[in-house]
Formats: structure tokens, sequence, C-alpha cells
């Protein structure tokens, strides 16, 4: 069977990881919002006897080096050499996406092009001439509707057909003559170096030379021809002066505008719905409030709605429980069945609904187009207090898990704030914290525990402002002003059940392979430092936890918590949320399974036990949001600083930050008279 | 025609807003009143809950029917404000029903496991006063206006925004 590799790019949002999923039948994540992709996807696509290996690059608006995801793209396209390169175009949107077109043109890939939202440039008016941009563009073009299949198979036609034509396109920028000189100049001496012009095109390498791009100079610095490269270059800078960059950059905005467009587009912009929506949703007065007002509704769906659910996995479990203790004879493993598995396991997995409630409110928001209108409004805010705007999108990714939060930075240009935004994304409340803050705040916050979630969850967006604020003042590595956020605005769209429903539970099914494998493991753990030494644990049919390994290791730690109100059960649940956050829940639950009534909710036990006031509970679950990030989260942001530096800063700081609020929690309750 | 019914959506609109704003600042009271632990929790008349950030939640909804006033004016882009009150009365609206739900699907649970059946969940549970929260029926006397809002924003969709054209 013919094998061939083919490449997807195209602008963030366009719907790429739509069209990957129509050609390989796989589940990528897709979206109503840009910047999903993060990195390259692959799958395989078999079409007329030709297996097509399909590569889905990040989202990108151009090709130059200033972002880690437009640089994966970039790389791929030039050093991997895929045999077609499918670009995918918004149709409602040609003007801006056709820049990306031109630079892949001038990378002389074997281009495919794509017009998808075909449905959504109709009904905005616009008529578009496939014919004449194919023409003008030298390539063919496949109108598609991503979301309804349409088109696909001719997609395929085009890439098998391309890739046997082996075509490479022809740039058909003309930048003007000075410009169009020079880069002739400088190609002829870089097609001097064999090894270049043998790897790369030399225009496009010339072009980028004057553009100074980064890794293309540092490509150059090596080859013999150096030398004089940077004399041309040095020379063309006295001569023209200014940005080339932004100079070439306009040259092909004048090509799109000024000679494309007006040859291949027909028809006016009407008023939409998402203009009148826009109106209100990006207020100057009423956006923010607004994006509170829902994040609130959200909570009250994930708290409260989810409820019934969570009381019949909680009946379900217990029930287990009750039957394992009745029939295992053996008392240990009688033990370890009901107290560590179905109550440990079963007391993490009772906060299923919640979890899978608030994905689904979030996949909700995100496929209406709103989450991407949230970034925008919130990064008023956020560039006056000196975090890039863009740091939202991983904030709002942080809310599901960190560490897709954490490589969702890579779209960050500056290393500055690419670096800042990863400190400060532990603090935003991964779902892992959401079964913790049910948990105590049901247990001690009564009517307000719905509240004292909501609470926490605005409390990590306003820590993480905050440190980022702290850090660009007192590090000097993070001193300057981060780059305005550049955001493409979605149209809105009605959520489709059945897609809304697959993200939520493509989201919510990580936790549930979590609770299978290391949240279990911990849980064992915990049950058997808390049931061993096993004599002196059990006596007489009375359960003596504090004769237990957990309790030594609680007595260890809590001395350092107790002006927190935290005592060792507390403490030793806090050592164990190290490995994942969810172990905090799954300790109380294998503390509340020993001798305790089963079948109880481990919200009542735990307020029966007077373990936490209503003031330390609340302390409980900031310390639980902001004390040190899980292992996971911890290994990401490793892998995306490549510095043990940050991650140990990261831990250091986290704990400092948690005791200083926990305490202020405990100081300030006490002093209004919260007792 | 077109005229009458943004000046009938405009006075409708801030009809609502008002009423909204009023009972907001009634739940942020009665919730702020609260959470102070001397003083005892109470529903004002087991109609408006006590719910701080509900109430401000209300708060919001009332200012954006409020902005919708240059409706008035004929201004089309205040639909905008129409529109998104309307999405948010529907949000709460039926976010409380939800609740009053799952409060009664509870109770039946505790009663299957061999507890006391109440009708408590009606008129108090987690919504604070039941199926009398004043959002939901708020949300029930936002509809005619929805009516209202589909029917002129049918016939404005097309109104180009500016005329760029590249034909």
């Amino acid at each position: 069977m013919e094998r061939i590799r083919v490449a997807l790019i195209g602008n963030p949002n366009v719907g790429k990881s739509l069209i990957f999923n129509n050609l390989t039948g796989g589940r990528a994540h897709v979206g109503n919002w840009p910047g999903k992709t993060v990195e390259k996807k692959e799958g395989i696509c078999i079409h007329e006897g030709v297996k097509m290996q399909i590569v889905d690059l990040p989202g990108t608006y151009s090709l130059t080096a200033h972002s880690i995801d437009e640089l994966i793209a970039r790389n791929f396209i030039v050093e991997e050499k895929p045999d077609v390169v499918v670009d995918i175009v918004d149709a409602s949107n040609l003007e801006r996406n056709l820049y990306l077109t031109l630079q892949l043109l001038e990378l002389e890939a074997n281009i495919v092009i794509v017009l998808n939202k075909w449905d959504v440039a109709k009904n905005l008016g616009y008529e578009i001439n496939i014919r004449e941009l194919s023409k003008l563009l030298g390539a063919p073009v496949i109108p598609t509707i991503a979301t309804e299949n349409i088109g696909i198979k001719e997609l395929k036609d085009a890439i098998i057909e391309a890739a046997k034509a082996k075509e490479k396109r022809r740039p058909i920028i003309n930048y003007g003559k000075p410009y169009d000189e020079i880069i002739s100049r400088i190609a002829s001496i870089l097609q001097r170096d064999k090894e270049l012009s043998s790897r790369y095109p030399i225009r496009w390498l010339a072009i980028k030379v004057l553009e100074s791009d980064e890794e293309v100079l540092k490509l150059v610095k090596k080859s013999s021809v150096y030398n004089e490269v940077r004399a041309q270059l040095s020379e063309v800078k006295e001569i023209l002066g200014g940005d080339l960059e932004a100079a070439l950059a306009e040259r092909r905005y004048s090509l799109i505008v000024e000679v494309i467009l007006p040859k291949v587009l027909r028809g006016t912009r009407p008023l939409t719905v998402t203009d009148l929506l826009d109106k209100a949703f990006l207020s100057k007065h009423l956006g923010i409030p607004i994006f509170l007002a829902l994040w609130w509704a959200l909570f009250r769906f994930t708290f409260d709605v989810s409820a019934p659910l969570s009381d019949l996995i909680r009946i379900l479990f217990s029930r287990l429980g009750r039957l394992a203790s009745t029939h295992i004879d053996n008392p240990e493993l009688a033990s370890f069945v009901s107290d560590g598995v179905f109550n440990g396991l079963g007391g993490v997995l009772t906060f299923l609904p919640p979890i899978f409630f608030l994905f689904l409110g979030l996949s909700l928001l995100e496929d209406s187009g709103y989450l991407a209108r949230a970034a925008f409004v919130m990064d008023r805010i956020m560039y006056k207090l000196g975090l890039h705007g863009r740091s939202f999108i991983p904030m709002l990714i942080g809310f599901g898990c960190n560490v897709p939060a954490i490589m969702a930075t890579r779209t960050i240009e500056r290393e500055e704030d690419r670096i800042l935004t990863i400190l400060v994304n532990p603090l935003i409340s991964c779902s892992a914290r959401l079964p913790i803050y049910v948990l105590i705040g049901s247990a001690v916050l009564g009517a307000y525990a719905a509240a004292g979630i909501y609470f926490m969850y605005m409390l990590g967006i306003v820590l993480a402002i905050l440190m980022a604020l702290l850090f660009r003042r007192i590090i000097p590595f993070f001193k300057g002003k981060p780059s305005p956020l550049i955001l493409e605005l979605p149209l809105y769209a009605v959520p489709k059940l059945k897609a809304t429903l697959i993200h939520a539970w493509e989201r919510g099914r990580l936790f549930l392979r979590k609770a299978g494998t290391i949240i279990l493991l911990g849980i064992v753990a915990v049950w058997f430092l808390s049931n061993y030494p096993w004599e002196a644990v059990h006596q007489e049919g009375e359960v003596v936890l504090e004769n237990s390994y957990l309790a030594i290791i609680g007595r260890f730690v809590e001395p350092a918590l107790r002006p927190l109100g935290f005592n060792w059960m507390a403490a030793s649940a806090l050592f164990f949320g190290f490995i994942a956050k969810e172990i905090v829940v799954g300790a109380f639950a294998t503390f509340f399974g020993l001798g305790e009534e089963v079948g109880e909710r481990l919200s009542d036990a735990l307020r029966s036990a007077g373990i936490f006031t209503p003031i330390t509970g609340l302390a409980f679950m900031a310390f639980s949001l902001i004390y040190t990030p899980c292992i996971a989260t911890l290994g990401a942001i490793y892998r995306e600083t490549n510095s043990w530096k940050w991650t140990i800063f990261t831990i250091i700081y986290e704990l400092a930050l948690a005791y200083v609020v926990a305490l202020s929690i405990v100081i300030f309750g006490g002093l209004l008279g919260f007792t | 025609m077109g005229q009458r019914i943004e000046k009938l959506a405009a006075i409708y609109a801030v009809a609502l807003g008002i009423t909204y704003l009023v009972f907001g600042v009634m739940e942020l009271t009665l919730g702020l009143y609260n959470l102070f632990p001397l003083m005892t929790s109470r529903n004002l008349a087991g109609i408006v809950p006590a719910d701080v950030f509900g109430g401000l939640a209300t708060l919001v909804i009332g200012a954006t029917y409020l902005s919708a006033l240059f409706l008035w004016k004929s201004a089309h882009e205040s639909w905008g404000y129409v529109l998104v009150g309307l999405f948010l009365s529907a949000v709460f609206g039926i976010l409380y029903l939800l609740m009053v739900c799952a409060d009664g699907l509870s109770s039946l649970l505790t009663f299957l496991e061999g507890g006391e059946w109440t009708w408590e969940w009606l008129t108090g549970g987690s919504a604070g006063t039941g199926l009398l929260r004043p959002e939901i029926c708020l949300f029930f006397a936002s509809l005619p206006l929805a009516y209202l809002t589909l029917r002129r924003i049918k016939e404005i969709y097309h109104i180009p925004k500016h005329h760029k054209s590249y034909g």
C-alpha cells in the first residue's frame, strides 16, 4: 500500500481538529475557542488504497519563530518535509487566514487549501470564487463544512492527487523593487552553501534572514557564507532602516487585500447575533460581572444539581462495603476491602458527578464560544496587572487539570511571560481539588457550602494574578511589560448535546482512570498506614487510629499546621494529597470507614468528628487549593521550564503562600467572631 | 411597527431590570446579614432567600436588562443587552428549577433508604426558597420579552454592521 505523510495546518479555531477527526476517525478535542492543539497529533486515514499519516499541527497565525507552537508547526514542514500540507482556511475570514497560506507558499510546500466553515461564509453573505482563488494561489482549493463532514471525500481525493503530482508550489509574492532585489542577492549568496540549499527553500531562507528570524540566523551562522550574508544584512538595514519584518508582513497583507480578495470575494458582512451578544458580553462595565455571574451559576450547577447522583454512588459503595465486611471472615482482608477499597475509593468516586457536571458546564460555555470572550474580558484586568492576556487561556484550561494548562502556555511568545504563567497556573483550582471543597464545604459551611466553593475558585484566580504581579515586580527575570493579547473571537454557536457530552466525558474519564490507578494506590497506602500495626490499632473490637503508622506521620507534620487548626488527621491527609489531591478525600473516607457507621455521608461523619470549625474548614480548603501542586503538575512544570530552579521555587512559594492565606483566614475569621 | 416593538421591549426590559435589581439587593442584604454569627438566619417571608452571590448575580441580570434602555432610541445594537439579559434569566431560572428537582430526588433517596419523607425541598432546600425563588418566576416573566426579541431580531439580522465590501 502506498504511504504518504500529510500535515494539517491553519489559524487557531478554523476547525482543524474537527477535520483531523473527520479524516482519521479520531477523537481529538474539538472546541469553539482557539489554542487547543499545543502539540502535534497523529492519525491514519486510508483512502483509495493510499495510507495517509495525518499530523495535526498547532494552530498558528504565521510561521515566524516567536512562540513554541509556531516553531513546532514550521519545523515540521521545513525539517520533516511532509508530502502534502493541508492549509485549513476559515472561509468567513479570508483576509487574516490567507497570510499563513502565503507563508506556506514561500516555504514551497505542496499545499492543498481547504476553505472550511463554508456554511458560515455563505450565511454571512460572502461569495467566494474558488476557481479564481485556486488560479491565483496556484494550489487546489476545496470547500468544506467540517461539522457536517461535507467536502471531506473531495479533500482526501485532492490530497492523493497533490501527493502524486509532487508539485512544489511557487511563491507568488512580489515585495516590490528594493526588497525583491535584496532577497535575490541574499539568496544567491546562500545558494553557494550546498548543504543549506539542498535542505531549505533558498528564497524563504533569504526572506527569513531579512526578517532577522532568530532560528534561521542560528542556521546561517554555521554556514561558510555567513560573513557575506551578515555584511549584506547590515548594508540593507542601513539603507532601508526600520523594522523589516513588519515591512514584509505589510506587503503580504497588501497582496491579500488589494490583489487577491477583490478578485475572489463578493459580499457585505451583515449584523449578526454574535455582534449583538458581544455588545453585552464584551461590555466594558458588564463583561466581568456577567462572567462572574455565569461562573457562580456553573458552581451551583456543579455542587447542588449533582448531589442526588453522588448520594446514589455513596449508597452503592456503602452497601458493597457492608457486604464485604459481613462475608469476609479474615478481619484484615475484610478491613482492606471494606474500609480501604469500598469506603476509600467509593469516598472519592462519590465526587465523580460534581466533576462531570463541572466539565459539562465548562464544555457548554466553551462550545458556545463564550470562553474565548471570558479570556478577552479578563485580559483588561490581567494586562493592567502585568500578566500576559494569553495567560487566561491556560488558566481556564487549569480549571480542568493543571497539566494540559501548563502545556498550553506554549502559545505565549515571550519566555518570561510563559514561565510566569506556568508558575502561577497551579493556583487555579483544578477538578481534583473540587472533591475536597465539596466534602469540607458540605461538612462545615452549611448553607454557605456553594459560596465557599465559589470563593475558592475566585481566590485561585485572584492569587494567581496577585502572585504574577508580585513576581513581575520583585524578580528581575520577569521585569518588563507583557505583550498584548491577540485573540480571535469565534462566532457563537448553539452547543450540540452529543459533542458537549463527549467533551465532558473525555475530560471526566481522566478522573476515572486516575481513580483506578494512582488514587487507588494512594488510598491503599493510607489504609495500610492507618491500620497497622494491626494489633495496636485494633484492640478488642475498637479502632484506635492514634496508634497507627499514619498517626506517627500526622503527628510529625501536625505541629507545623496546628496554628491553622488542623489536627493530625488533616495533616496526614494533606501529606498524601501531594501524590494526587483526590487522595485527601480518600484519606478522610478511609479514616471514617474505620469504626464509624457505614453508609453515613462522609461529610456528616466529618462534621460529627468535629475536626473542623467553619473557619478552620475554610482554611483547610484554601490550604488544599494553594499548597504544593501534585506530582503530575510538578512534572509538567519541570518539562515546560526545563529547570529544577523554577520547579522547586513553585513548591516553596506555594507552601508559604498556602500557610499565610490559611492563617489569615483563621485569624480574621476569629476577629470577626466566627468560631 | 419595528419602532413600536423596540419601545415596548425597552419598557418591558427596564421593568424586568428594576424587579431583578430589587430582589438582588434584598438577597444580597439578607445574605450579608446572615453571614455574621450573631445574627439569626432567615429568608424574607419564605420568598427572598439569603444568598450573597445569588443576589449579586441577580443584580447583574437587572443591570443587563437596564442597559437595554437605549432601544427607546432605536439603537439596534441594544438588542444585545436584551438577548444577554434573557440568556442570564434562563440560565438562573432553569438552574434554580434543576436545584429544586435535585433536592426532590435527594429526599426520595433518603426516603427509600428508610428516612422520613418531607416536602421541604419544594419551599426550602438548596435554592433557599424552593419553587418560590424569585428568579424562577422572573424567568417565566421574561418569556414574553423573548418572543418580542426573537421577532425583531429576525428583521434586523441582515442590517449591515459596516459597509466594508470586497466586491
